[in-house]
């Protein structure tokens, strides 16, 4: 199964990519995407959304346009046919 | 009206008098909120009530393109008010040199634009508008990059349900460093979503959706949000 994560606004900057695409055997968490997504971009990529063990105040991590806060947090489970976006914060005005 | 032969026939006759008698709150009158004022200013709008209790600093001058080093130091939303009514007198506009917080006693209007510059702002717009049922033009901006989305009681989710109450509560302040064509472009995509929304195209509105626009790479996307 493919999974195919969009990043947005500065992480486009940092990873230097719009998208990258994981293989998985099946369904995965959100945490196992992060870190796969590390492995296919930069190591880096983990802090830019995580802050420890939680997710970085302020980011989006979207499975179907839905914050997995409002789902299981980095439990969410992911697969092949969703749309998963990762956006940093960002609300200046 | 001669001011508004460019864009008038745009719409029909109707919508174009539901425009001139929308009532519009801006809260915030720097980078994002300079260009919705004039765009809707410009546009012809009824009643617009800007909300902003800074002073203008020389920074904000890079991206603010309604002052002028004439205004530094002086209050933004009296500034605002007198170069608006210079530009279109037919619109009343409004100035409140004033934060909006939880008690303020706010006007009645049919929409607000929210270019503020922080979450915990963002909150309480939230509890006084879009809890009494008034939509609200979200937009933000940081670096090169920059997302609006239009918020309709009954149709989207407001923002505390997008990212998450807490999390707007303590959000970190956003970097301060900014391109400023990336703010005026999301600007403009806010002043639209205004005219649409008064219009009644409500089809074509970015419910549910978040337009992200990156300069950087020229690239403007659009996905789901809810």
């Amino acid at each position: 199964m493919i999974i195919r994560v969009h990043f947005y606004a500065m992480l486009r900057m940092t990873t230097g990519v719009s998208s990258v695409e994981v293989e998985t055997d099946g369904p995965i968490t959100m945490r196992q995407l992060i870190d796969l997504a590390c492995q296919k971009t930069r190591p880096q990529l983990k802090g830019d959304l995580l802050e420890g063990p939680q997710i970085k105040k302020g980011t989006l991590l979207l499975v179907d346009g839905r914050n997995v806060l409002f789902l299981d947090g980095l439990d969410t489970m992911v697969q092949g046919d969703q749309v998963i976006a990762f956006f940093p914060p960002g609300g200046g005005g | 009206m001669q001011q508004y032969a460019r864009h008038a026939q745009l719409f029909t006759k109707e919508q174009f008098v539901r425009i001139q008698q929308t009532r519009v709150l801006v809260a915030g009158a720097g980078g994002l909120g300079s260009t919705v004022l004039q765009l809707l200013t410009r546009y012809g709008f009824g009643e617009i009530h800007i909300y902003d209790d800074g002073i203008l600093d020389p920074p904000d001058l890079n991206r603010q393109i309604l002052y002028t080093r004439r205004d530094l130091g002086l209050p933004k939303a009296d500034c605002a008010q007198k170069l608006l009514e210079a530009i279109n007198p037919d619109v009343t506009i409004v100035a409140h040199a004033e934060r909006l917080t939880g008690e303020s006693v706010v006007p009645e209007v049919d929409m607000v634009v929210d270019c503020l510059d922080n979450f915990a702002g963002r909150l309480v717009l939230e509890a006084l508008f879009f809890n009494r049922l008034i939509p609200i033009i979200h937009g933000g901006a940081s670096a090169f990059f920059g997302q609006v989305t239009t918020l309709v009681p009954g149709k989207t989710p407001p923002l505390s349900e997008i990212y998450g109450r807490r999390n707007m509560e303590d959000m970190p302040g956003v970097p301060k460093d900014i391109y400023p064509p990336v703010v005026t472009a999301v600007a403009s995509v806010q002043a639209s979503e205004a005219v649409k929304l008064a219009c009644g195209l409500t089809d074509s509105l970015l419910l549910n959706r978040i337009q992200i626009i990156d300069l950087l790479t020229n690239s403007f996307d659009v996905t789901e949000i809810r």
